[in-house]
């Protein structure tokens, strides 16, 4: 009898994985063939592009590596060094076309002049704007070309005099955000990952226990903040900055992620006494997307520009319309699939690195 | 520790089960991806009457006529007895006949002739060349136009005073041959189905040690010639299977077979002549359609119509094909992937829709 009951069993279980493993798969299935489809095609253009990282380290390199890497698809020679090197000793013997520089906070203003000189064209990213517009200030007259993801940055750049400001948002490195199959155990629901700057504190305050019968993870610095911080701490991860590797995976293990933007008015590292509003949706926005995960974001004003909300992404705007959408997107699997396809989709064709360089060598280069 | 011994086997168990359903979910996934993002043909239908004489093919049957349907104002099906009644009746633009070497009624070529007098447009595609150039020889000049899926063949049709001669491939029915899922009956690592002529048997006999203890499935007449005919006893199918079910065993393997047969002169051939063979056969098409990695052998059209080693692959002997069963059944993701585009170009290149169009504009049916 016993084994009969055993063997009835273990034949259920397997049938249950197997139609686990079913879904999962028919999932990645249509993922590849959305992101196949959309990718588009690299073509090497005759430049010579030097490329000065960061020069930060974590968290900067990911960022780094994914520009450099692009670079190298999309042009057809690259070379790369980093702020603290003799960089117009390097240009005047390697003669690039263009000098592009990330961040720009390590990169010293008289090096970016000496290469000037040279009658290098020279460029530069800002990667956080507004948040450090009191530094960024200072470096942006130096180049050529300015671009910045935030829109609202471009009549500040220009009135300190720079000619040539461009809006250009981060992308995505699609080897580091892309569908794949996560770990098992790290399945879940819900997820956000950030730091706890205060309006996500008030936010999360709030939504939490309308959410909480949900599988919840949260990751980031400060979310002690929380008054309840004790009662949630079970699905609290109280780390700093996670690997993209690892991001995408909680990404991909949860079934929508929340993206809340931070307020830019915040005072945790804000060194931004100009007080420029934010109207730029953020980097995550696009990582998020690029997981092929359903993506529930509060509304910056630009995001319309990037995805067509309630197609391609949901937005919220209160913290009970957050927890009414989740509910709602977690018991319709079918429509929140069709949704976090279509984001993926829209990710991979518009919103790749590729897509953003190839936009800024055009902007650069343009005499 | 009997109970543990018991758990670990239960774990894996369960791990084996999620990994075939998820590769299974998989293949799905991506044909549903790159079936959705396949537009469907557009075009309006040509304002013609055609009549279409059937062979019995049932999947190729089937395509050609819904093909016509969707490009064509009034197409009726006519069997091969009534050709010239129909014709007199309906007065059609064309009368396309899908081979006609199989039994067809005796007076058939009469009534083409009949009907060709009528200045009605006469088609014919050949599909089994060339191993029935005997026949076809003799049926070819009695149409205005000739289409064979067998490139070589144009120019035997030409050198016999065709002056429309033209290449026409075969394509794949996806109304038969599809993604889907399958029973557990249906799966194996390694499937081939087809009748047992002489270069297949010595195939087989030359692998048949290996597959032995392999999941297999080999369907078809013949088979009983092989010397290692035991071997391959356990999971032969003798009788064959019908269309539908060769679609099943298709989608159920992770690898199928395919083998042209030999042109040349052998009593399975009528093709007295020993005319060559360049093309690939229908096969090809449909296995593709089913999103199934395909190993075939190798015709010089081949490369035209698919990327060998990305959108299905080739082997060149016993020993070859051995190595690249074992590769791909140990390199699940390549495998997939590789099915998964041989899927997308069959869905977007080859397709009846499109040969069809071809075929009209040069009856100038427009």
């Amino acid at each position: 009898m016993a084994t009969t009951w055993r063997t009835r069993s273990r034949i259920r279980a397997r049938r249950e994985a197997y139609a686990l493993g079913w879904s999962h798969g028919h999932w990645f299935g249509r993922c590849e063939a959305a992101k196949r489809r959309a990718l588009p095609a690299t073509v090497q253009r005759p430049l010579h592009v030097m490329y000065v990282t960061t020069g930060k380290g974590y968290p900067y390199s990911p960022l780094d590596y994914a520009v450099q890497e692009t670079l190298k698809a999309i042009a057809t020679r690259v070379t790369i060094v980093n702020p603290s090197q003799d960089v117009p000793f390097i240009a005047a013997n390697a003669r690039p076309d263009l000098m592009l520089v990330l961040d720009g906070m390590n990169m010293p203003v008289d090096k970016v002049a000496a290469v000037r000189a040279l009658g290098i064209r020279t460029a530069i990213w800002f990667t956080d704007d507004p948040y450090y517009t009191d530094i960024t200030a200072g470096i942006a007259p130096h180049y050529d070309s300015v671009f910045t993801l935030e829109r609202s940055c471009l009549p500040f750049y220009q009135q300190l005099g720079c000619g040539r400001v461009f809006y250009l948002p981060l992308g995505v490195f699609p080897p580091f955000f892309r569908p794949f199959n996560p770990r098992q155990s790290l399945r879940g629901d819900i997820c956000f990952i950030g730091s706890a700057y205060w309006n996500r504190v008030s936010l999360f305050e709030r939504t939490i226990p309308m959410i909480a019968h949900r599988k919840l993870y949260i990751s980031g610095l400060w979310w002690d903040r929380l008054s309840s911080y004790n009662k949630y701490r079970g699905f609290i991860d109280s780390q700093a900055w996670q690997e993209p590797e690892r991001t995408c995976e909680r990404y991909n293990a949860n079934r929508i992620v929340i993206n809340s933007h931070r307020a830019p008015d915040d005072e945790s590292y804000n060194m931004n006494r100009a007080r420029i509003q934010a109207v730029s949706p953020n980097p995550r926005t696009f990582e998020i997307s690029a997981s092929g995960t359903l993506q529930l974001t509060d509304r910056r004003q630009d995001l319309d520009q990037f995805y067509v909300p309630g197609v391609e992404v949901v937005t919220y705007d209160s913290p009970e319309d957050m927890a009414n959408k989740a509910e709602y997107y977690l018991t319709h699997e079918a429509e929140r699939q069709e949704i976090a396809l279509r984001g993926l989709y829209r990710t991979m064709k518009d919103h790749t690195y590729v897509s953003r360089l190839n936009q800024l060598f055009d902007l650069a280069m343009s005499p | 520790m009997r109970r543990l011994r018991q758990a670990i086997v239960e774990r894996r168990g369960r791990a084996a089960a999620f990994r075939s359903g998820w590769m299974e979910g998989w293949r799905l996934g991506a044909c549903r991806g790159i079936e959705q993002a396949i537009l469907p043909a557009a075009g309006l239908r040509r304002n013609a009457r055609v009549l279409y004489v059937p062979q019995g093919f049932e999947a190729i049957d089937a395509g050609i006529l819904e093909a016509l349907q969707a490009n064509v104002a009034e197409v009726v099906l006519v069997g091969n007895e009534q050709v010239r009644f129909q014709a007199e009746q309906l007065k059609p633009d064309a009368v396309i006949v899908l081979n006609g070497v199989h039994l067809f009624a005796k007076d058939y070529l009469e009534q083409i002739d009949a009907v060709r007098r009528m200045g009605i447009k006469t088609a014919v595609w050949f599909v089994d060349d060339p191993y029935v150039t005997d026949d076809t020889v003799k049926l070819a000049p009695h149409y205005d136009f000739v289409f064979t899926h067998e490139r070589s063949c144009v120019r035997l049709y030409q050198s016999i005073g065709c002056a429309q001669a033209h290449h026409l491939p075969l394509a794949a029915h996806f109304g038969t041959f599809q993604p889907m899922p399958v029973a557990r009956t249906y799966e194996s690592d390694i499937c081939f189905i087809g009748t047992g002529f002489p270069n297949r048997i010595a195939l087989f006999d030359q692998i048949a040690p290996y597959l032995k203890r392999r999941n297999v499935v080999i369907a078809g007449a013949l088979w009983n010639r092989m010397r290692n005919y035991r071997m391959i006893e356990r999971f032969l199918i003798k009788e064959g299977v019908p269309v539908p079910e060769s679609a099943r065993y298709y989608n159920g393997a992770k690898i199928v077979i395919n083998l042209h047969r030999t042109p040349g002169q052998s009593p399975e051939n009528r093709n007295a002549i020993d005319w060559p063979a360049e093309s690939i056969n229908p096969r090809t098409f449909d296995m593709s359609a089913c999103g199934t990695l395909q190993l075939t052998d190798e015709r010089s059209e081949l490369r035209e119509l698919y990327a060998v080693g990305s959108e299905l692959d080739v082997y060149r002997n016993a020993k070859d094909l051995l190595d690249r069963i074992d590769y791909y059944l140990s390199h699940d993701e390549e495998r997939l992937k590789i099915a998964a585009r041989g899927y997308r170009r069959t869905r977007a290149q080859h397709t009846f829709d499109q040969r069809i169009k071809t075929m009209l504009d040069i009856l100038g049916i427009v």
